[in-house]
């Protein structure tokens, strides 16, 4: 009976210990994913001219929209 | 795969702010944060040159290495973007920012520090894309409307450049072998690393101290 009391009075230490402890993380951020840009979005300002959810023509539309930031492309 | 990177052409801006105006509006910034910023060198002086200033989305971003809750990270497109939930106000990224961008927004009654605010690229944060979330909290993502960031593509002289790395140096380089001179890049050596890694970028500048 005291061993049994004994044993029960250990676990119930060791339970209310375990609230004492730190929590791990794991190692790992909480940090968000986030999607890649060349998914597009659903709103009704996309440029037109490419198609989202593709990589390469997303790529090109980055390609084109810069050169209108090259002035040389419209006066020669 | 595009790295995006910003030029800053200081032969050519003339100091009218349509760049930090654009960026404001776009992003609906609030009052005492400037996500980017016209800066004149040598201000007073004969020959003073401005530039507009912002993140420059380092290859190599201190912010990155200080944060002290890993709130940052960098996309495929070298678009370094943090996390606003994770990001706890502490300021740290601003004293290892080489350009000063990281801001942040004071309220309330005793002025509260806010969260970090910068420049995304026009590529909002880790909420979806062109989501009311990822608009309050970053601003409009432009890049996943297949836009430039309206900074780079509202600016009258042409003097600020963004998009891919090689395209914008390519756009650079054309303009400096046109005019003969003004080949200096301010910031890009400390953005990017030397023009000898960096694949033919235009040459670092050497950096006159600010007025």
């Amino acid at each position: 009976m005291k061993r049994a009391l004994i044993v029960s009075a250990v676990l119930a230490a060791a339970l209310g210990l375990v609230a004492c402890g730190e929590r791990s993380t794991g190692g790992k951020t909480p940090r968000k994913a986030d999607s890649k840009v060349w998914q597009g979005t659903d709103n009704a300002y996309a440029a037109a001219g490419w198609k989202a959810s593709d990589e390469a023509a997303w790529q090109e539309q980055m390609r084109v929209r810069a050169q209108s930031q090259n002035e040389y492309n419209r006066v020669r | 795969m595009a790295r995006m990177k910003f030029i800053c052409d200081a032969e050519r801006c003339i100091e009218c702010n349509g760049c930090v105006t654009a960026c404001k509006a776009e992003h609906e910034v609030p009052w005492g944060v400037n996500r980017r910023r016209v800066v004149t060198l040598n201000d007073g002086v004969p020959g003073e040159k401005s530039i507009s200033v912002a993140c420059m989305h380092c290859s190599d971003a201190p912010c990155m290495a200080v944060c002290p809750v890993d709130c940052f990270y960098r996309t495929d497109e070298g678009v370094v973007l943090h996390d606003k939930d994770i990001c706890i106000g502490c300021g740290y990224c601003s004293y290892a920012c080489p350009f000063g961008a990281p801001q942040f927004p004071t309220n309330g009654t005793f002025g509260l520090r806010g969260k970090m605010d910068k420049c995304t690229f026009c590529a909002g944060g880790p909420e979806a894309n062109g989501s009311e979330a990822e608009f309050e909290k970053y601003g409009r993502n432009r890049l996943a409307e297949g836009k430039l960031p309206a900074c780079a593509e509202m600016c009258a002289t042409k003097a600020l450049l963004g998009g891919d790395g090689d395209v914008v140096a390519d756009i650079f380089r054309t303009r400096v072998l046109n005019r003969g001179k003004g080949s200096e890049v301010w910031g890009w050596g400390t953005a990017y690393g030397k023009p000898a890694t960096a694949g033919g970028a235009p040459a670092p500048a050497k950096e006159p101290t600010k007025s």
